[in-house]
């Protein structure tokens, strides 16, 4: 027979097992087998001690539930956040413009933008490390601070420099993350030039003359991590032909994964580009055609986004206001 | 000298060890594939290397990528502040720290390229 005082302790040391399995919300799972467990104990069976253990499970599942819930909601709330702050029109001079977005669960942190200027347009896509409310919240100041920093800043690289400033005392001084955002910014003007600044993902360009693919590295530092990267970031720049296509992605297109465990990957992605681009469909089946099959590549673990834009020339008058889409998908 | 193991870290997917050459050089070795759920145990393991290192002195941290597959984004987050905690270090405590990677597994050529010029003076890259 046990004593009142190694039953107390034995109660205890549930309790405290319970508290654990809570806390990594693996209570309700748990919880038939524990119940099991304790009426299997000697002395416990015809006690009070059950039912108070049962009463106490329940509560500790109670809670857990209302915290999954209110974890849920503020996931929702973060996923409508990162997809309402996406641009509506992609319209572009000499450019027929279309980008799709497909958040994760978890809301992963995507970012794109396409912002008009009185020649062209600033375009930028990054991804901040991490996933939930924390990281969708940086994907907005990122967005903001882009949208304002552009009608000050004379190039990609000015502006760069000035969100990482804002980033670092945000992310570091006033939030104490570790967070960082990888981030590339394109100034496009209407004769086809695009200069571009930041690291993010490389960027593709199908050619159409050689129908074949560019890969562009983009080069510099992650930003937010440190409070300065003006040395280490440099402007560089690419010119597009008529009829050349440019690809921007995420880490989420690259970095998706098979039932395998085999990646998409950048080859991958480079031939289904050289495959589709010569069609000369519609942009915008383009960037569906490119998102649904990494999409059914595997389950989804990141953000999916995907920005493609092909350069119509600057001596032609298009009405690219119908070939311009913006999509934001929940599921394809 | 002897080598002295440090830590040692084992998920499903992924395995990092850590140990000391008994000299002035600590080998970090990742293998396989270090994702979301990966996040927290490289974490730990980076801030116990980076704790010994100073205590032991040591010059050099190497980095053996070679033998992983893939590292995401918030992984790479723990490699970002280690090194940011190196150089905010006085001169004469920091170290080095050396990756040797696989230059055909292209994310590591794009994401250690980026990382290095975090501190080109204290990251280098073979």
């Amino acid at each position: 027979m046990r004593s009142d005082a190694e039953r107390h302790s034995w109660l205890i040391g549930a309790r405290t097992v319970l508290d654990l399995l809570a806390e990594h919300g693996t209570l309700e799972r748990a919880a038939p087998h524990l119940l099991h467990a304790i009426r299997e104990q000697p002395d416990l069976d015809k006690g009070a001690e059950v039912g108070a253990l049962r009463a106490y499970i329940g509560k500790l599942v109670e809670k857990s539930t209302a915290n999954d819930q209110q974890r849920f909601s503020e996931l929702q709330i973060a996923r409508h956040i990162q997809t309402a702050i996406l641009p509506r029109d992609l319209s572009v001079d000499g450019l027929e413009v279309a980008a799709i977005m497909v958040p994760a669960t978890e809301v992963g942190g995507d970012y794109y933008d396409v912002l008009p200027a009185h020649d062209g347009a600033w375009f930028g896509i990054g991804d901040v490390t991490g996933h939930g409310v924390g990281a969708g919240m940086i994907m907005l100041m990122v967005q903001s601070a882009v949208a304002a920093l552009i009608r000050t800043c004379n190039g990609p690289r000015d502006v760069v420099i000035e969100l990482n400033a804002l980033l670092h005392d945000n992310i570091h001084g006033r939030l104490r993350e570790r967070d960082h955002v990888t981030f590339s910014l394109l100034r496009y003007t209407r004769d086809g030039l695009v200069r571009f600044a930041g690291a993010h993902e490389d960027m593709i360009v199908w050619r159409a003359q050689s129908r074949r693919c560019e890969v562009i590295e983009t080069n510099g530092l992650w930003l937010g991590a440190v409070a300065s990267v003006a040395e280490q970031t440099k402007e560089e720049q690419l010119q597009l032909a008529p009829g050349d296509i440019l690809v921007l992605y995420t880490d989420g297109v690259t970095e998706a994964r098979n039932a395998e465990r085999e990646q998409f990957g950048l080859d991958r992605l480079r031939d289904l580009v050289v495959e589709l681009a010569p069609a000369g469909q519609p942009i915008a089946q383009l960037c569906d055609a490119i998102v649904g099959k990494v999409v059914r590549w595997g389950t989804q673990a990141d953000d999916i986004s995907v920005v493609v834009a092909r350069y119509h020339g600057d001596d032609i008058d298009y009405d690219i206001d119908s070939d311009s889409t913006a999509v934001q998908m929940g599921d394809l | 000298m002897s080598e002295i193991e440090l830590m040692t870290v084992t998920l499903d997917d992924f395995a990092g060890r850590a140990h000391h050459d008994g000299g002035r050089s600590i080998t970090i070795l990742l293998t396989g594939s270090a994702d979301h759920g990966a996040v927290e145990s490289l974490e730990n393991l980076l801030t116990l290397v980076h704790e010994r290192a100073l205590e032991l002195g040591v010059r050099e941290a190497v980095v053996d990528l070679r033998a992983l597959e893939f590292m995401n984004s918030s992984c790479f987050k723990s490699f970002v502040y280690w090194i940011t905690q190196i150089r905010e270090l006085e001169a004469s405590r920091r170290y080095t720290l050396r990756f040797l990677s696989d230059p055909n597994m292209h994310w590591q050529k794009r994401s250690l390229r980026t990382l290095s010029c975090f501190a080109t003076d204290l990251v280098s890259v073979e």
